[in-house]
């Protein structure tokens, strides 16, 4: 209950200070912010500090960086970083992250407790009321990529989503599979042959691509990739088609790792998962051409190439679509925020 | 000589000289609880001192003001008393740390209007346990530009290891007086006797010249300088 009280006393006098400083910016300057807060929550030193050690590896200026649908997915490697690094209690640093993250935006996330009984919204600012008490700290984490020891349950996305990435991997497995017959002259396979190909290039394809996307790791995708190759090579008996799933998952969990790291949106996080499967390509070209066939003529392979990253842009141009938006949501978690667009801009950090 | 020849001397015309003692007191939030507590025993354990001191300077006399600074400045003694008939009564925390504004304050009677007659320069303590959250360098700016504050003597007691020793640098502005740190009770005590005595007996002592008031008592101030004790605040 004590450390409840002094949590809710330090939250509560976070926002009065911002109230009173002009907003957010006073954040960022780490020694004066701390100082106030000592004023005005004299008992609360150890609450203080944790904040104070938030600030110094720079979480305010992260959290005010990052884009709104990636808040949770900093929050969360924000509290990894000061419980790993500084050996802190989760539950402590994660009500750090959170607070801190709540002055830099305006924005409760849905991971974070109600700290007072007022939340201060973007467009004004109140002083909560001083009888306001404390919930419990702790609460779940958003789910992280697989460089952190922690990870949670992903959110759910909408069916409807799901849809549309199954469309779009039928897309990419049914062009490969052409190509792929096309290269090697089976031309004259049976409808059952192509039917076959289809669907186990699909499920090559689709299943690394759902997984990753899924549980947001890189490292299922290549390993699913892998155990796929490994069952083509059973059935067909052929080394080329392990490679060929080594190609697609690396160049797919490369993708997944470029959705983090860019920033720029899962859009073009997508769009480079498309292009970076049909690598597998240069993949297979490469090790046919060296280690198989000599007798692969220069315009079939052109043909194939042409053909696989023309997938690549149609699946891009599917996804700049109406879909986009529903694998938007799919890629990032859902979380519950006083817009109601996912395409508005983040809050912006003038002083309020 | 007794007090009353030297009373007598002040009524043929000869004053005493007066040394303007100004105290300037954090009273933030932050120094809620053990320091206030701390900081009014270790004022009212100084007086005794402070007053035998000042008795063994009878040619100046002593008077003493105390200003307190949280959400804003006022003063806690703002009428000049002389020290041999100062009572204490405690101060309380809270607000913020409004140093710039108590600055700007003590500033506006640092002047002949507010201290008239012969003047041994003032003596101002401040006493701080954090960091000024408003505009110390336009405070602090106003006190060095009065008359009588660029000539004042000016120590700094540090409570605890949250106060920020660059601004109270700036404020003592000498390049040989390092601030004073308190990190328990006792060092605080031990800090506000010297502080409230030594300059007393070296400001006002005829052997002193002006400028070689403020380096003696530097030096003395080293030898006050390190912490002993247990690291508490």
């Amino acid at each position: 209950m004590e450390r409840d009280q002094s949590r809710s006393d330090v939250a509560s006098a976070a926002r009065l200070i911002l109230a009173r400083h002009g907003g957010p910016a006073i954040v960022s300057d780490r020694r004066r912010f701390a100082a106030l807060l000592a004023d005005h929550a004299p008992l609360a030193r150890r609450e203080i500090r944790v904040l104070g050690e938030a600030l110094a590896i720079g979480a305010f200026a992260n959290l005010v960086a990052a884009p709104r649908d990636q808040l949770s997915f900093e929050q969360a490697r924000l509290t990894s970083r000061l419980e790993t690094d500084l050996g802190l209690q989760r539950e402590l640093a994660a009500w750090a992250i959170e607070l801190i993250a709540e002055l830099a935006t305006g924005i409760v996330t849905a991971t974070a407790p109600p700290l007072a009984a007022a939340v201060i919204k973007k467009s004004e600012v109140q002083p909560p009321p001083p009888s306001s008490t404390a919930s419990a700290a702790a609460a779940p984490i958003v789910a992280q990529w697989v460089q952190t020891p922690v990870t949670a349950p992903a959110a759910k996305s909408p069916p409807v989503a799901w849809l549309v990435c199954v469309l779009v991997g039928s897309i990419i497995s049914s062009v490969n599979t052409l190509s792929w017959f096309s290269v090697f002259a089976w031309r004259a396979a049976s409808d059952d042959a192509l039917i076959i190909g289809h669907a186990t290039v699909g499920v090559t394809v689709l299943v690394p691509l759902i997984v990753g996307l899924a549980l947001r790791s890189p490292i299922a995708a290549l390993v699913i990739s892998l155990l796929s190759g490994g069952i083509e090579l059973v059935l067909s008996g052929e080394l080329a088609a392990l490679y060929l799933r080594l190609g697609s998952g690396s160049a797919l969990a490369l993708s997944l790792l470029l959705l983090r790291r860019l920033d720029r949106g899962p859009l073009l996080a997508m769009v480079a998962s498309c292009a970076a499967i049909t690598g597998d390509f240069l993949v297979v070209w490469l090790v046919l051409d060296v280690f198989y066939y000599s007798n692969v003529m220069g315009g079939e392979l052109a043909l194939v190439f042409a053909l696989r990253v023309g997938s690549a842009l149609a699946c891009g141009a599917l996804l700049a679509a109406p879909g986009a938006s529903l694998l938007r949501r799919l890629v990032t978690p859902a979380e519950r925020t006083s817009a109601a667009s996912p395409d508005s801009r983040p809050p912006s950090t003038q002083p309020r | 000589m007794t007090t009353n020849d030297l009373n007598g001397l002040s009524a043929l015309g000869i004053a005493r000289r007066q040394l303007h003692f100004i105290l300037i007191a954090d009273c933030s939030g932050s120094m809620s609880g053990d320091k206030i507590a701390s900081l009014n025993h270790a004022m009212a354990a100084a007086l005794p001192a402070m007053r035998e001191a000042a008795a063994d300077n009878a040619e100046t006399q002593v008077m003493v003001r105390v200003l307190r600074f949280g959400d804003g400045a006022d003063w806690h003694i703002g009428t000049p008393v002389p020290v041999d008939a100062l009572q204490w009564s405690d101060l309380t925390a809270g607000g913020e740390t409004h140093l710039g504004t108590a600055l700007l304050l003590a500033a506006s009677v640092l002047n002949p209007e507010n201290m008239p007659g012969r003047q041994l320069p003032p003596v101002i303590v401040l006493v701080s346990d954090g960091q000024p959250t408003d505009d110390f360098a336009g405070g602090l700016a106003a006190l060095l530009a009065s008359p009588y504050g660029k000539k004042s003597v000016r120590i700094a007691v540090a409570i605890g290891s949250d106060a920020d020793l660059d601004v109270l640098d700036a404020f003592i502005a000498h390049p040989e007086f390092k601030v004073l740190q308190a990190h328990n009770a006792q060092e605080l005590t031990n800090r506000i006797r010297w502080a409230t005595t030594a300059p007393v007996k070296t400001v006002s002592s005829p052997l002193t010249i002006e400028g070689g008031a403020v380096a003696e008592l530097a030096r003395e101030a080293v030898s006050q300088a390190d912490a002993t004790g247990e690291l508490v605040w």
